[in-house]
């Protein structure tokens, strides 16, 4: 794989900063290209499913054996990657993150485990701005939808819990 | 610290750093799932590792995690 050029990120003025895409505005407005560069959004997505595919084809195309994960923009990443995958894949588990209301959910992840983890303390991405894109998300992924608050937790993730989760969800699909 | 080989470890790893990607796999058994996992800005799939070595991760069935870099 090509060297991936490092990103301007407009809401820290910082040139040369990694990141999964730029930020314009921490206030998440609507519509999405007003907070975020969709395009950035898009090219990411498009080359972390194309590692979940290669990993589905090492794995004999047992799909239910490729699991997403996340923190903050990459769990905003694990999700839209996880859900937009064509091939079913294990589940997905995130902290911190969100859901990007352009997220095409794949027929075949539908019913895949989901779980996003997001702290009541959370204040740079707060609850009360990511809770209703999770909203929309359990309507249109009613099955196997799973949105944790954690009181205690802030913009960081309680890795135990978190792990504990993981070892759940990998469990449950292999046994399927 | 215990001296080598005086008692089996719970789990061992090869870690290997690619431009774009850092993959931790462990060093026996076949490959029998894999995690991508995606970090947050301004931090390095490395930063990461030790989510996978610690706690509840090391009774995972993880034969290969692969973690990407950031774009």
């Amino acid at each position: 794989m090509p060297q991936a050029p490092k990103r301007f990120i407009t809401i820290d003025q910082a040139p040369g900063m990694i990141g999964w895409f730029d930020i314009k505005d921490r206030g998440f407005i609507e519509p999405l290209d007003k907070a975020f560069n969709v395009q950035d959004i898009r090219d990411s997505a498009d080359r972390l499913i194309k590692i979940v595919e290669r990993e589905i084809k090492l794995l004999n195309g047992e799909g239910k054996r490729v699991f997403v994960g996340g923190m903050s923009q990459g769990a905003a990443m694990a999700e839209i990657t996880g859900l937009q995958v064509k091939q079913k894949i294990g589940g997905v588990v995130a902290a911190a993150g969100y859901f990007f209301n352009i997220t095409e959910i794949s027929e075949n992840n539908l019913d895949t485990p989901f779980v996003a983890f997001h702290g009541a303390k959370d204040f740079l991405v707060p609850w009360d701005i990511v809770k209703g894109p999770y909203e929309d998300l359990k309507k249109r992924k009613p099955n196997n939808t799973e949105v944790i608050l954690l009181d205690y937790m802030g913009h960081d993730f309680d890795q135990e819990a978190i792990r504990e989760k993981f070892k759940e969800v990998i469990e449950k699909a292999l046994k399927a | 610290m215990a001296e080598e080989g005086s008692q089996k470890p719970i789990k061992a790893f090869n870690l290997k750093i690619y431009e774009d990607e850092t993959i931790l796999e462990p060093t026996n058994g076949p490959h029998e799932i894999t995690i991508v996992w995606m970090h947050g800005l301004g931090m390095e799939a490395i930063n990461c590792v030790k989510f996978f070595l610690k706690g509840n991760s090391l009774r995972f069935p993880v034969i290969i995690t692969f973690l990407p870099i950031a774009l």
